[in-house]
């Protein structure tokens, strides 16, 4: 495994990005993890930084990016918030991980058993946390299949309603940024959602989400 | 009196080791191929910087120096990458007990678990260009602290840092949301304008100190706590070109100390 330079990032094309992540996450679950000298990648990096991925991911402890796709130094560009919700901020920041450092592909990450959308479930309000949670709240809402017991103590509740705030968050995306939708229909870049089951490491795709554009 | 209670102390010492000793052999023999692990020698835990996980959870002050000796098993070449692998996990399944929260730049060459070599279960990461915080990344934090009790709080910027760069150069037509991390960097630019040396690493040192200060101000949860000694929130700069992370020495000057401190004072 190489550090990324300009060059190799050039060649990379996003549905090669997407593939890069599904091996590395299966080196992960299989613990066939690629030993790198990380030492030499921070110096080689050091001129400047050339990411194939922008990832947005939870803050939980257990869902480091670089660790579950097997990634080193200079890959990854990590965008990290409680239930990977979209902010200005964080609009700003995958902007600048697509725009200005090179990504080829967004992907938004949810896990399961994910604290923040339990406490969007129970309606929980304080301090900053209120407003956090209300960005995850819209999700709560949309489920409608569960009936009973709509709260962070059925796990079913809590996984469906991850799912749809990992596809909210991919809409959201497309539609409050106008530098990344116009680099997804280019297809300068392309995007998904997914999940990561943090029992067995295992990242799932939600194929309805990817859009890859032909940049042709 | 005082001799009978050496001679035990004596007596209870060389019994531990007693016991320590059969277990090594027992080990041994029960793996005659494998080498007893060296990973066990109290060498070896201190030629690689190793705290304990659990003192530095429950100590801040402990957790500070845990993040330090991981640094400095990273830019000596010598990371044991802890807790990394996927059967990890697992174990984790029912909960997780980070001993830190870094609120840190999404920049690609500072990935937080590999600098600092902790594992999966250490960190809690925010994550955001030039770590600009708005209230998602306020509420991440208090989230930490409140529900998963975690008493470390870092500010981690980066030199060469390109949001902080982009706050410099200020370009007339910033892309997008990028302007909103302008406008949140702009600040610490205009504090360390006047500053000799390099312009975008002296505002992402000054970026860092009034992140820090924000969040020691922020209300309802991180001021008292922090005010009260029970939480500590520091600032540091990665260095992208060694590896090194300093620990800024005004962020732990005047540190508030515990109330438990105060209450064993009382006593005397």
């Amino acid at each position: 495994m190489k550090t990324l330079t300009k060059e190799m990032q050039a060649a990379i094309t996003p549905s090669m990005a997407l593939d890069l992540l599904k091996e590395g996450n299966k080196r992960f679950v299989n613990n066939l993890k690629v030993n790198r000298n990380l030492l030499q990648q921070a110096n080689e990096t050091s001129d400047g930084q050339h990411p194939f991925a922008v990832i947005l991911s939870c803050i939980d402890s257990r869902t480091s990016a670089e660790l579950i796709f097997d990634q080193g130094l200079g890959d990854v560009f990590s965008v990290r918030i409680a239930g990977n919700i979209i902010n200005e901020d964080i609009l700003g920041s995958m902007e600048f991980g697509c725009k200005a450092a090179g990504s080829k592909i967004i992907v938004v990450l949810g896990h399961t058993k994910c604290g923040a959308v339990k406490g969007a479930c129970d309606h929980v309000e304080m301090g900053n946390l209120t407003a956090l949670l209300s960005k995850i709240q819209p999700a709560v809402y949309d489920e409608n299949t569960v009936k009973e017991n709509r709260n962070s103590g059925n796990a079913e509740f809590v996984e469906k309603v991850s799912t749809i705030n990992v596809k909210r968050t991919v809409t959201a995306i497309m539609e409050r940024s106008t530098i990344l939708k116009e680099m997804i229909e280019a297809g300068q870049i392309g995007i998904v959602g997914g999940t990561h089951d943090i029992t067995t490491g295992k990242v799932t795709f939600y194929q309805d989400t990817l859009i890859i554009n032909n940049p042709n | 009196m005082k001799l009978k209670f050496i001679l035990l102390t004596i007596l209870a010492i060389a019994s531990i080791q007693q016991v320590s000793a059969q277990k090594q052999k027992n080990k041994k023999k029960s793996n005659p191929e494998i080498p007893a692990p060296v990973i066990d020698s109290a060498k070896w835990r201190a030629e690689h910087y190793i705290i304990n996980r659990d003192s530095a959870y429950a100590n801040p002050r402990i957790g500070l120096q845990k993040l330090m000796g991981g640094n400095r098993r990273f830019i000596e070449g010598k990371t044991i990458r802890p807790r990394q692998d996927s059967s990890m996990i697992k174990k984790l399944e029912t909960g997780q007990t980070p001993f830190a929260v870094v609120i840190s730049c999404s920049d690609s060459r500072v990935p937080n678990e590999m600098v600092f070599d902790q594992g999966f279960g250490d960190l809690f990461i925010i994550r955001t260009a030039g770590q600009v915080s708005a209230e998602a990344s306020f509420g991440s934090v208090e989230f930490a602290v409140l529900k998963l009790k975690s008493k470390l709080i870092v500010v981690l910027g980066h030199t060469e840092c390109g949001a902080v760069a982009a706050a410099v150069d200020r370009p007339e037509n910033p892309p997008g949301h990028i302007v909103a991390l302008i406008n949140a960097i702009k600040p610490a630019v205009a504090k360390s304008s006047h500053m000799m040396g390099d312009p975008v690493n002296n505002a992402v040192r000054q970026n860092v100190l009034e992140q820090v200060n924000v969040l020691r101000e922020l209300e309802p949860v991180l001021s008292r706590k922090y005010f009260n000694g029970e939480i500590l929130i520091v600032g540091a700069v990665y260095d992208i070109h060694t590896g090194k992370v300093e620990f800024l020495p005004e962020t732990l000057l005047n540190l508030p100390q515990p109330n438990t401190k105060l209450k064993t004072e009382e006593k005397h």
